[in-house]
């Protein structure tokens, strides 16, 4: 009983983390159609300003690098994206993918291929123990991070007036233009909360791996495509519910399969989702479908 | 129609296929007489012709984006290797083959052609639940697909030696294979193209919902195309195999998945020739890219060099093109008939003809249905829309 628990809590620490590496991408793709490749390297550039920061005091250290972060995304809209606008959604992803890989191989020219470790504050690593269940300090904070900002983006798009604008905008953006919505804020509003959940994502990571480099922002855009997938593109609850599966499916593929399978695990875990996804084409939750 | 332009009339029917296959001809025949570093350069600019083109097949022709073709590479490349190690040498690296394929030894071309049919095989598979998804799904998943065939590659060490790199693979790939394996790609793809299958997929592509309504079966006309790119793929992968003697998982993940798509979207998604084209334009750039990384001067300011400019620059070129050029540098068209091009009208002799001779009613509309399309230079036959 306790083990079947035990592996309930890390499913949950590790569905909560998923759910803010897909959040974001769901949310910039239903409001512009991309699906943003260059989200990774965000979170890339996240680990990269918490290596640069490293020697200030703690709150000095997360909001900088937080900043840095949300400038990025921006830049990376301003620069990249907004030339593009209302191109077809393949051109966008393929023009994310490029930005991805020149921003990918930006690092490796400024920071070379060898990782950077990061000092984490000390006590994140504490493990707390109840009724026998192994609960570190870290996973707590993840969930509950991930709580509050998706919590928070929730009630930003339910109650306040520009969420409103955002949810009508991601629903039909030309019609959302000609009543008066500003096309450019709603964007940049999006790139914003993105910005700022991949900062969230990389102070987790960084405190997971407790280094940053070139490439690390690949394994948690793939998440947030599968993710999003499952969850039919476009919808942000199907992107956060299909985080949750996947959390928890990760790790019950952890616990069944035998230990010389286990490398690759996460292989058998997408195949999986394929194999979902022969069942519901269009994902768990479906978005609005095109109508003709 | 003037005898000369009906003799002409097959020719400029292949002439996308015909006009590609003599430009990489001319090129290989240049690098025939050159040193050694231009000529393995040509040979693996031909290799990337094979891929670009196999990877056109499908996203060129169906519209839709893949970022896991190279798995199909990567299959292809890992059997083809099991195919032609030397049985001894293979005794020593994989001891626990199972003797069906610890026992054999093939050339490259039959290696080839069974490691293009293992591949296809692995797309019609994984095309079954994939080609049901909508089409950014579609680029998503094969993403995934990439990762996982990464993945068991990379531990399944008893077939693939895992992370470590798979040597002893026989060198046979020569200047000539090369261009053989690049004809070859062009040809098949061009035919498949024109055909039926082709035409009905390429139909789905300009306008998905109206070529289902006209009865194409759109989720099987791209499992039919993911078959014969990732058979192009497959046999491609055997020629890179075979030219480098080396493999490892890694050969065939990110960075040629980026460079390939780079090289069809510079070139131009739509077109056959944007397949041949982005290579050989993306082989002259990295070139000259190198040249930087390694540093220059200009008269007194020296340039210190830099590596990674290569790639960072490839990026922005890349994205420069989507930005500026969103078609590519063929615009999505396959290259112009020369002969066609003379004069605005058609060619000389045929006014002086009708000049002469006032030719029959039938003659005559035929030969204003020909001329009326050639004054500006667009005959469908010869643009991919």
């Amino acid at each position: 009983m306790t083990g079947f628990l035990q592996h309930c809590v890390d499913a949950t620490s590790l569905a909560s983390l998923y759910a803010l590496l897909a959040l974001p991408v769901a949310l910039v793709y239903g409001i512009m159609n991309l699906v943003n490749f260059a989200h990774g390297e965000l979170i890339m550039i996240g680990a990269y300003a918490l290596f640069l920061f490293g020697a200030l005091t703690l709150p000095l250290w997360v909001f900088l690098s937080l900043l840095v972060v949300i400038a990025a995304a921006l830049a990376m809209e301003r620069s990249a994206f907004r030339p593009l606008r209302g191109a077809s959604p393949e051109t966008l992803l393929v023009s994310s993918f490029a930005v991805s890989y020149l921003l990918q191989n930006l690092a490796l020219l400024l920071f070379g291929s060898r990782p950077k470790s990061i000092e984490t504050p000390s006590g994140l690593d504490r493990v707390f123990y109840v009724h026998g269940l192994r609960i570190d300090l870290l996973s707590l904070l993840t969930v509950a991070l991930s709580v509050i900002c998706i919590g928070g983006i929730a009630i930003f798009l339910k109650r306040t007036q520009f969420g409103v604008q955002m949810r009508a905008a991601a629903e039909d953006f030309t019609m959302a233009r000609l009543l008066g919505v500003r096309a450019n804020s709603i964007v940049a509003a999006a790139f914003t909360i993105s910005g700022a959940l991949a900062g969230v994502a990389a102070f987790i990571l960084v405190a997971q791996g407790g280094s940053a480099y070139s490439t690390m922002g690949l394994t948690p855009v793939l998440i947030a495509f599968v993710a999003t997938m499952m969850g039919g593109l476009g919808s942000l609850a199907g992107a956060v519910l299909g985080a949750l599966i996947l959390g928890a499916g990760t790790v019950t593929l952890q616990v069944v399969l035998p230990a010389s399978l286990r490398p690759s695990r996460d292989a058998f875990l997408y195949g999986a989702v394929l194999l979902l996804l022969l069942l519901r084409p269009d994902g768990l939750v479906v978005a609005h479908r095109e109508r003709v | 129609m003037t005898t000369l332009d009906r003799r002409l009339a097959p020719l400029a029917r292949i002439w996308p296929a015909l006009s590609l296959a003599l430009l990489l001809a001319l090129i290989t025949l240049g690098a025939n007489f050159s040193g050694l570093a231009v000529k393995n350069r040509v040979i693996e600019m031909l290799i990337d012709v094979v891929l670009v083109v196999g990877f056109y097949s499908f996203a060129g022709t169906s519209g839709v984006l893949s970022f896991g073709h190279m798995s199909f590479m990567s299959i292809g490349a890992y059997v083809g290797a099991l195919l032609t190690i030397p049985v001894a040498l293979k005794a020593i690296l994989l001891p626990s083959l199972p003797s069906t394929v610890a026992g054999t030894e093939l050339a490259l071309v039959p290696a080839a052609l069974i490691a293009g049919a293992v591949a296809a095989t692995a797309a019609a598979v994984i095309s079954i639940p994939l080609m049901r998804l909508p089409n950014l799904a579609i680029s998503l998943g094969m993403f995934a697909v990439l990762v996982i065939v990464y993945q068991v590659e990379s531990n399944w060490s008893s077939v693939t030696r895992g992370r470590a790199a798979l040597v002893g693979i026989p060198t046979n790939t020569s200047l000539l294979t090369a261009f053989a394996g690049a004809v070859l790609a062009i040809v098949l793809v061009f035919a498949y193209q024109e055909s039926r299958p082709g035409l009905r997929l390429r139909a789905s592509r300009d306008d998905e919902l109206a070529a289902a309504s006209v009865g194409v079966n759109v989720e099987n006309e791209r499992r039919f195309a993911l078959m014969i790119s990732a058979f192009i793929l497959g046999s491609g992968g055997v020629l890179y195999a075979q030219y480098l003697g080396v493999i490892t998982p890694n050969s065939f993940y990110l960075d040629i998945t980026f460079i390939t798509i780079a090289m069809l979207v510079i070139g131009g998604t739509r077109s056959l020739a944007g397949a041949v084209i982005g290579p050989l334009f993306v082989t002259a750039l990295t070139y000259l890219l190198q040249q930087v990384e390694k540093g220059f001067s200009v008269g007194p300011l020296t340039v210190p060099g830099r590596s990674g400019l290569q790639q960072v620059g490839l990026a922005l070129v890349m994205l420069l093109v989507l930005i500026f050029r969103p078609r590519g540098l063929t615009g999505g068209r396959e290259l112009p008939i020369p002969w066609r091009l003379r004069s605005p009208s058609g060619p000389l002799p045929e006014r002086q003809a009708a000049l002469q001779s006032p030719p029959s009613i039938e003659k005559a509309s035929r030969s204003n249905m020909v001329a009326l399309p050639q004054a500006a230079s667009t005959d469908p036959k010869d643009s991919q829309l």
